[in-house]
Formats: C-alpha cells, sequence, structure tokens
C-alpha cells in the first residue's frame, strides 16, 4: 500500500515537472519570436496556445464537468466576439475617416434646379 | 446553520458552491481582462504608429517573472496534491510557502520595473503605449497581490482548519489555486502583448 502510494507520489511530482516543461518551453518559443521581431500576430498566436496549455495542464479543464467547460466555451465565445467587434468598429470608423471629402460647390450644382 | 455543498458535490451541478463560485467569478474576470485587450486592440489599430514594446520595455525581466507565475501555479498544485494525497499538512504549507515567496519576487521585480521608468519621468500620461501599460499591468499585480493575501492566510491562521475539517481546507486551496492559474494565465497573454510585439 504505502509502495503504490510512494509511485503514484512518484508519478504526480513527474506529471508536475513534465507540465512546467512544456509551459516553460512554450514560454521560450514566445520569448524568441518576440525577440527575432516575428509579426505581431504569430507572437499572439503563440502567446495564446500558451494560455490554453495553462488551461489544460493547470486549470484541469479536461477534467472538469460540462457545467464548467460549458462556462469556459461560453467566456471565450463572448471574449472573442468582443474583440472582433472592437477591431470592426475600428476598422469601420477608420473607414469613415478616409473617405472623401465632398465638394461643397458640386453639391449646390446639384441641388439647383 | 451548516451551508451545505461546502465540501459535497452538489447533485445537479456536479461541483461544491466553492468550485462552482471560482467558475463564475473567473467568466466575470475574463470580461473584465477582455474589455482592457479590447481598448487597448483599439487604440493600437487606431494609432498611426506604435511603438514595438521590445525597444521600451524589458523583456529579460518579463520573461523571469513569466517564468516565475508558472513555476508558483506548479508549487499551488503541488501543495493541493499534497493535501489531497494525504501528504500532510507541514508538506503543504511549505509548498503554499514556495507560491508566495515566488509571488512577492514578482511583485518586487514589478515594483523595480516601475520604479525606473518612474525614475526616468515616464508617466501613464507620457503617451497611449504606457498609459496602457500601467493600466493593464497595474490591475494585474491588484490581482495578484489579492491573490497573496488570501494564500498568507491559507499558510498561516488558516491553516488551523484543517484540523477542524481537512476536506475543508483543501478545497479552499484548491480554489485559491484556480484563482492563481486563472492570474497566471492573464499574464501569459500580457507579456506577449505588451512587451514582446
Amino acid at each position: 500500500m504505502n509502495e503504490a502510494l510512494q509511485t503514484s507520489r512518484g508519478a504526480a511530482t513527474g506529471g508536475l515537472l513534465k507540465r512546467f516543461g512544456v509551459l516553460a518551453g512554450l514560454l521560450a518559443v514566445t520569448v524568441l519570436a518576440g525577440v527575432l521581431g516575428l509579426h505581431p500576430l504569430l507572437v499572439v498566436t503563440l502567446a495564446l496556445v500558451q494560455g490554453g496549455a495553462t488551461l489544460v495542464l493547470l486549470l484541469g479543464l479536461r477534467r472538469e464537468t460540462s457545467l464548467v467547460r460549458g462556462l469556459t466555451w461560453f467566456t471565450a465565445f463572448l471574449l472573442v466576439s468582443l474583440i472582433a467587434l472592437t477591431t470592426l468598429a475600428e476598422r469601420t470608423s477608420q473607414r469613415i475617416e478616409l473617405a472623401p471629402p465632398v465638394d461643397a460647390a458640386e453639391v449646390t450644382e446639384e441641388a439647383s434646379p | 446553520m451548516e451551508i451545505p455543498y461546502t465540501t459535497a458535490e452538489r447533485p445537479d451541478t456536479g461541483l461544491t458552491n466553492g468550485r462552482f463560485g471560482i467558475w463564475l467569478f473567473l467568466a466575470s474576470e475574463v470580461m473584465f481582462f477582455g474589455g482592457l485587450f479590447s481598448s487597448y486592440l483599439l487604440l493600437r489599430l487606431g494609432a498611426t504608429d506604435w511603438p514595438r514594446g521590445a525597444d521600451r520595455l524589458d523583456v529579460v525581466l518579463g520573461a523571469v517573472n513569466s517564468l516565475l507565475l508558472v513555476l508558483s501555479s506548479i508549487t499551488i498544485l503541488a501543495a493541493w496534491g499534497a493535501l489531497r494525497d494525504g501528504g500532510g499538512l507541514a508538506k503543504a504549507r511549505r509548498l503554499l510557502g514556495a507560491t508566495i515567496v515566488l509571488g512577492v519576487v514578482f511583485v518586487a521585480i514589478k515594483a523595480n520595473e516601475w520604479q525606473h521608468k518612474l525614475e526616468e519621468g515616464i508617466r501613464p500620461a507620457t503617451d497611449m503605449f504606457y498609459a496602457l501599460y500601467f493600466t493593464m499591468t497595474g490591475l494585474h499585480l491588484i490581482h495578484l497581490l489579492a491573490g497573496l493575501a488570501v494564500l498568507g492566510y491559507l499558510a498561516g491562521p488558516g491553516a488551523a482548519l484543517f484540523r477542524r475539517s481537512p476536506k475543508q481546507y483543501t478545497q479552499r486551496v484548491e480554489i485559491t489555486g484556480i484563482y492563481w492559474h486563472f492570474v497566471d494565465l492573464v499574464w501569459i497573454v500580457l507579456f506577449p502583448t505588451l512587451y514582446l510585439t
């Protein structure tokens, strides 16, 4: 019994080290990508992969109940929607700003009979 | 009066009150930080010119801080594991202590970074980049300090609960751990966003 418990504890420590190794490795890759000046989107994508790994390896999302997993997915969906809408709003406002100015003389000419 | 489902799982949710509560709280926190990240995107995409974080901030310090937080997440996980597997309170307290030390080192590095910036005359009002940097790292720091306060309580006076109700104490450590992992997760996204892009 004690031996089995010891083995299980050893495996648990090994598992923790493995998780740390994976997360530290992902961090190193992200830092390298940033230092090398790769495209910001690639760096952020690597960060999101690291975030996903944290959810699975540290928060143990796969072992959670369907309620927690559903809540997580729903929150993630809201977050992505918020960010997507923000980006879209920003692009739209730029388009409005960049629209060519209306020629006042032309408008008056068109309006007169 | 005893509050039900403190340590036992509710049959309908399959969760204890505490765990369900922390997940709901974290969902609201995601939207809080999501709003900040959205503001960051809005301002960055709208700017005609945006500085590269690596040119203005210390990437090495940021990377060390990231590693410290990941390591602290591992130690808190090990503390919970020790309590769950019957490893004893002493071992769990040592691991909680290690988590606190790692968190304090993170705060010290961040304070040092801020101090240098302030000495150089850089303030949140300097420009939009620094406004976002101070706001986002500052709010993250407040979350981290709150986590440290709870960890300090659990490793200190709060540990008395272990003698009365080991299961409830173990659950408190687990819930604090979930919150701590979230603080770690926010930094994992914050660091590349501000320092590396």
